[in-house]
């Protein structure tokens, strides 16, 4: 009660509100006449509001325009099937985000796949181990460390090793680390082993701390066998290398493969330069490796690519849609206030 | 009036035309006057009452009995606070609304010359003070000062209890009260007293 002398109070601005429209019950009615009987600030405000209730009161009806009469029944608007053009113009701006994404990622893949076949298109080219030995060197360790053990090394892939060892452009960084390969496992070889040994000594650097344990005379038998075998073979080697093609085994892997089966064939053609025609032989062989590699290459690089090209189709189709409904949805909008 | 509406409006839901019609001719100008005031512009105000009687005649299925005048005031006001608020999301177009709001008092009840123009500015004036009241209470302002519903009437068609149409259009009065009293040159004998009366005693 007290609380209704003070103006500003709300309770008081409603109750004085109700009082001028007589929307007050008997009770808040003689609550507020007290207040009034004893506060001439709540009587100046009682006045305040009726004038102004009177002065919006007094506003003129405004005359109709023109009559709002139907001349026929509004056709039914389809409002469950047909969206609001919020909703529409939401769900474009959406699907437009989605296609961004996409596009975006789409780039970053292709800029991904064109660095990969562009390492692969070096290979191709320039028929470098070193770009291999690059790819994956902890794995072409660990595999070497393997390798002794190892019963049927893969001779597709040895044999292809050599054949990209052979064709070794870039010897600054393969010399160098041939020469170490050298010094490790072939230091007394031929001239004419040592052409083949020295483009392979990349991968054989690579797989220097195998390497290092196989200079002992029981491991150069080991390997020799092994590439009497790749010789003995080329059919099988072949057949290795469809296989390779078919199964498609991670570049890693096989990659490492080569590297271990290279060092073995550099140490083991050192001593013995008969062997080398044969190892060629191998090569020769293995010719179908790199086209594996190629082949695989693509068809990764499609297996991303595929869905993403579709989903990005289907989502610009959807925004076309879309935006398609928004603007019918605006159109009807406007038109359906004449 | 009263009796038949409910005829009318079962008459409507069949299909009846000229049913529908004159309940369009009876509350029409209603219709028409709430939605000037609450957009302060009468071509928009066309707009949306035609829009109104449309969108009753479509929806008229869902009318469950009450006030019809409710009900139609209720789509009216609400197609004319859409009709602002989308107005207020396009600065160009309030401006030319800004430069037609001279034109929009009468000048048909005019006694004289000199007295019209005051009466038409004042109208100005306080068409100006409604439309700067928020969406909720200008709503409720105008239906019940101007249009003079009754505050169960005016909660039926804003949809809210009467409580709040009660807290509604007390804090749009005073804010309007406030806003005229700025204005005092404008305001008739009667606000000046209490203006004079209230200096008086600081």
């Amino acid at each position: 009660m007290v609380r209704l002398f003070r103006r500003g109070n709300r309770r008081r601005e409603e109750l004085l509100s109700a009082y001028v429209d007589g929307e007050l019950t008997a009770t808040e009615e003689r609550e507020v006449e007290n207040v009034l009987a004893s506060s001439e600030d709540a009587r100046r405000e009682l006045a305040e509001l009726q004038a102004t209730v009177d002065l919006v009161g007094q506003l003129p009806e405004l005359d109709l325009p023109r009559s709002f009469t139907l001349d026929a029944a509004p056709k039914k608007r389809l409002t469950l099937w047909w969206p609001s053009v919020r909703a529409t113009g939401l769900a474009t701006s959406v699907a437009t985000m989605l296609l961004v994404g996409l596009v975006a990622g789409d780039m970053l893949n292709v800029l991904e796949q064109a660095q990969f076949g562009s390492d692969d298109s070096e290979y191709a080219s320039d028929e470098s181990a070193f770009t291999d030995a690059e790819v994956a060197p902890a794995p072409a360790a660990a595999a070497a460390m393997d390798a002794p053990a190892t019963p049927e090394p893969p001779m597709a892939q040895a044999g292809r090793a050599v054949m990209d060892a052979t064709g070794t452009p870039e010897p600054e960084s393969a010399t160098t680390e041939s020469d170490e390969g050298q010094s490790d496992s072939s230091a007394d070889a031929p001239v004419a082993a040592a052409a083949q040994a020295m483009p392979a000594a990349p991968a054989a650097g690579v797989a220097k701390s195998a390497a290092e344990e196989e200079t002992e005379p029981a491991a150069p038998a080991a390997a020799r066998m092994m590439a009497a075998e790749s010789s003995e073979e080329p059919e099988a080697a072949e057949q290795q290398a469809m296989e390779d093609e078919a199964t498609q085994t991670t570049a890693t892997d096989s990659a490492a493969m080569e590297e271990t089966v290279a060092a073995d064939v550099s140490e083991e053609a050192a001593p013995e330069p008969g062997e080398v025609p044969q190892a060629g032989m191998a090569l020769s062989a293995a010719e179908e490796a790199p086209v594996a590699i190629d082949d695989f290459a693509e068809t990764d690089g499609e297996g991303l690519e595929l869905p993403l090209a579709e989903l990005q189709i289907v989502t610009a189709i959807t925004i076309v849609l879309l935006t398609g409904a928004t603007l019918v949805a605006v159109l009807r909008r406007r038109r359906s206030v004449p | 009036m009263q009796p038949d509406e409910p005829q009318l409006v079962d008459r409507s839901r069949d299909g009846d035309l000229s049913a529908f019609n004159a309940i369009v001719e009876r509350y029409q100008s209603q219709v028409y006057n709430v939605s000037a005031r609450i957009l302060g512009d009468r071509h928009l105000a066309e707009d949306v009452a035609q829009e109104t009687f449309i969108k009753a005649h479509r929806s008229l299925g869902g009318f469950r009995g009450g006030s019809l005048r409710a009900w139609l005031l209720r789509i009216a006001s609400n197609l004319s606070l859409d009709a602002t608020r989308s107005r207020k999301r396009r600065p160009a177009e309030s401006l030319e609304v800004a430069s037609e709001r001279p034109g929009f008092s009468l000048p048909s009840d005019s006694p004289g010359p000199e007295q019209a123009t005051l009466q038409g500015e004042l109208r100005d004036k306080i068409q100006e003070s409604i439309m700067s009241l928020p969406d909720d209470q200008r709503a409720v302002l105008v239906l019940i000062d101007v249009q003079g519903l009754s505050y169960d009437e005016a909660a039926e068609a804003i949809g809210s209890a009467v409580g709040t149409v009660k807290s509604r259009l007390a804090r749009g009065r005073r804010r309007l009260r406030e806003t005229l009293m700025e204005h005092r040159e404008l305001l008739p004998a009667q606000f000046r007293q209490i203006d004079s009366g209230r200096a008086s005693h600081g």
